[in-house]
């Protein structure tokens, strides 16, 4: 009887390596035969077609790997940490890419793969992002970029008695103080909310400017930095034109499908959320340039880690995915804004129409808010010391914590976060 | 001489028997043993190295002493916020939960019900639900602006509550979800814990004139006490490492759904400080081990008076 256990046992012990070795023979043919590169990347970036594509003009295999946006950088950072199992090709989000390029040698510089060759075709705030200070690394190939602009409702607008025309908007509200105003106004005469909550007035602010909380020397300078202070300022007086609600929630939904919010300041690809949420408000929204020019709100960039076995191969397909015409058409399959200026001159961005809303020149709108993107420098501990000012922010919409003191609690935490 | 020589013969074969099926035996306890040291014994060590460390997880790790704990202990209101939110969200759950947890099982015994098996299996779906769908729409229930539980409070004339902006709606919020998940549960355990009761206990009550409510508390009760104390102690267990519920549902501006796990977690996904994480875990490891002691304690008092 034990013997018998024993030999099952074995049995499936034995056949467990047999189905590992095979795949291990599998791969391998692969990779000598015709090639296999894996890519990890989180929903929206669009690639499948083109993957596709360059399979068959090339042969070699693109194995797309999709995740959560956060699982696919923690995943990263333990593949790189552990030193097996990362992927060939990985996109790597803004918020990340300090982390990464403080560990520049887990990846390849694409100057030796022949990245000199993409300087000029990319955004130089995109660019700028993507190289080191010495502009002698680049870990990745730019990928979308996300210019904010203001996307505002045309009928809250004129039961207000503001202007309804893009042009005369952005005129009228050209600075974010004039924009506070105006939400005033709105409030006073119709009742209804500017934005969905202050913290997003003030991320919009932040990304205006290239210095946010950190110098590139990672000392934080946030209690000092005019605009986080400006932001700061503004939003926190703001609590009286704000809903507060969650941006992409289920209730933020339901205030948007309800009229309740006036604008949304948003990059390209949000306005399909908003679509969504609020299906029956298409045709009642106007697009115009946010107050102080423009700002980023997402956007990626593709890094081949050091694991990987073929680093030119990936190199090979990651710049040419991300080459100009290529962005153009994922744009044109409805993913997101290129970050390629010299696509914006393109008809199918020119000429770009959308039925939600009433420009016919939302695409100069977009091309326009992406060239005034300013690179602002995150640092490794960008998105923690962020989310502190926004819960900050939210705590004096919550429940009227005065803003010294809530300001005073966001420096305290920061202090103590950045020296564990 | 004959029977020496015998005996010398078999010693060795019985002897080669002996050790193989010591050999066998270990082998057949041994996937336990090479997962539990995989999984369990070298995670502990390797949190305990940590939590002497500073690591950033992509980086090298730097020794730093004591200073994480003493970090926690002496500068961190954040965690010892998330020590207190823990423990009320804890006891603002289990304690109507364990009640009435208690009063449906006792009700589910009863003769008279019909359909049984069909109230039981109702109870107890909740608890197979996914902790993400439940969030989802626990969070909508508890919208602010546009939620269904202040739609209720307002036809009652109370005004609406900041469920995810106060204190005490974020503490309500999350317990009513964690109920509604493990209240079926504890349900079930007490109705197999009921049926382990002799009938003629309660025919003898109900002869001498006790009524329902009497015998819950003088019967039923005491000699449920071993399982209470086991859904006590699950619960404590289970409310001390709260996670993907204040994770979901938002832990508000002023931290106030941070548990201890959240927390953790967020020291080591979100700040990437693995050593400052790794200590959190020991500390947590001592706060969960003495009041699970100090509960027992307590139970065991309150069921023997």
């Amino acid at each position: 009887m034990g013997k018998k256990l024993l030999l099952l046992l074995t049995g499936i012990v034995l056949m467990f390596f047999l189905v590992a070795c095979s795949e291990d023979d599998a791969n391998s043919e692969n990779e000598s035969g015709n090639n296999e590169l894996t890519l990890w990347a989180w929903p929206g970036f669009g690639l499948g077609e083109l993957a596709e594509e360059y399979e068959e003009e090339t042969g070699v295999h693109i194995n797309i790997q999709e995740a959560d946006y956060g699982d696919v950088h923690q995943n990263l950072i333990t593949a790189l940490a552990s030193g097996s199992g990362a992927p060939d090709i990985s996109a790597v989000d803004e918020g990340y890419l300090d982390r990464m390029k403080e560990n520049q040698d887990q990846f390849h510089n694409l100057f030796d793969l022949g990245g000199e060759e993409l300087e000029g075709v990319y955004l130089d705030s995109k660019w700028e992002q993507a190289t080191n200070a010495d502009q002698d690394f680049l870990i990745g190939v730019p990928t979308d970029v996300g210019p904010m602009v203001m996307a505002y409702r045309e009928d809250i607008f004129e039961e207000a008695g503001l202007p309804t025309d893009p042009e005369e908007v952005a005129a009228e509200i050209d600075s974010w103080e004039s924009y506070v105003e105006a939400g005033r106004q709105v409030m006073d005469e119709t009742g209804k909310y500017m934005i969905n909550r202050t913290s997003d007035l003030y991320l919009a602010i932040l990304e205006q400017s290239e210095e946010q909380y950190f110098t590139p020397d990672e000392e934080f300078i946030g209690m000092e930095s005019d605009q986080n202070l400006r932001a700061w300022d503004i939003a926190s007086s703001a609590g009286d034109i704000s809903i507060n609600l969650e941006r992409d929630t289920a209730e933020w939904g339901t205030a948007l499908a309800d009229d309740q919010i006036a604008t949304v300041l948003l990059p390209p690809w949000m306005l399909q959320n908003v679509k969504n949420a609020a299906p029956d408000s298409a045709g009642k929204w106007n697009v115009t340039f946010m107050p102080e020019g423009s700002g980023n709100f997402g956007g990626s960039f593709l890094t081949i880690p050091k694991q990987s076995d073929q680093p030119q191969e990936a190199y090979d397909f990651a710049s040419w995915v991300m080459a100009p015409e290529q962005q153009l058409r994922i744009f044109k399959n409805s993913g997101p804004f290129p970050s390629t200026p010299e696509v914006y001159d393109d008809p199918a961005i020119q000429e770009l129409e959308d039925d939600f809303v009433n420009n016919n020149n939302l695409g100069q709108i977009y091309a326009e808010a992406a060239k005034e993107i300013v690179a602002g420098y995150k640092g490794t501990m960008h998105d923690p010391v962020s989310e502190l000012f926004q819960d900050g922010l939210i705590s004096i919409e919550d429940n009227d914590t005065p803003p010294e003191e809530a300001w005073d609690n966001v420096i305290d935490e920061v202090d103590r976060q950045l020296n564990r | 001489m004959d029977t020496v020589q015998k005996s010398k013969q078999y010693r060795p074969k019985r002897y080669s028997q002996k050790a193989s099926e010591v050999k066998s035996g270990y082998l057949f306890i041994s996937p336990f043993f090479l997962l539990f040291g995989v999984f369990g014994v070298f995670p502990l060590v390797f949190t305990l190295y940590l939590s002497f460390h500073r690591w950033d997880i992509l980086g090298e790790t730097e020794f730093v002493g004591f200073s994480n704990f003493s970090s926690i202990l002496f500068n961190d209101p954040l965690f010892w916020k998330a020590v207190g939110n823990t423990f009320s969200i804890w006891a603002l759950s289990t304690i109507p939960q364990l009640i009435a947890a208690l009063l449906i099982a006792f009700f589910l015994n009863q003769a008279f019900l019909k359909y049984k098996s069909f109230f039981r299996l109702a109870i107890f779906m909740p608890n197979v639900t996914s902790v993400v769908a439940v969030a989802l729409v626990f969070s909508a229930i508890f919208g602010t602006q546009y939620g269904l539980a202040n739609y209720i409070l307002s036809l009652f004339g109370i005004e609406s509550i900041s469920w995810s902006g106060s204190y005490i709606g974020t503490h309500i919020a999350i317990s009513v979800m964690v109920m509604w998940r493990w209240v079926g549960y504890n349900a079930i355990i007490y109705l197999a814990g009921l049926q382990g009761i002799p009938k003629d206990l309660y025919e003898a009550a109900t002869i001498d004139g006790a009524n329902k409510l009497q015998q819950l508390l003088y019967i039923t009760v005491p000699l449920l006490r071993p399982i209470i104390i086991f859904t006590v102690v699950q619960s404590t267990i289970g409310g001390m490492q709260l996670f993907a519920e204040p994770l979901l549902f938002g832990e508000g501006s002023r931290s106030q759904g941070l548990t201890m796990t959240l927390y953790l977690y967020q020291e080591a996904f979100n700040r990437f400080s693995f050593g400052y994480a790794a200590a959190i875990a020991w500390v947590l490891f001592l706060i969960i081990i003495i009041f699970s002691l100090f509960n027992l304690f307590l139970t065991r008092k309150i069921g023997s008076s």
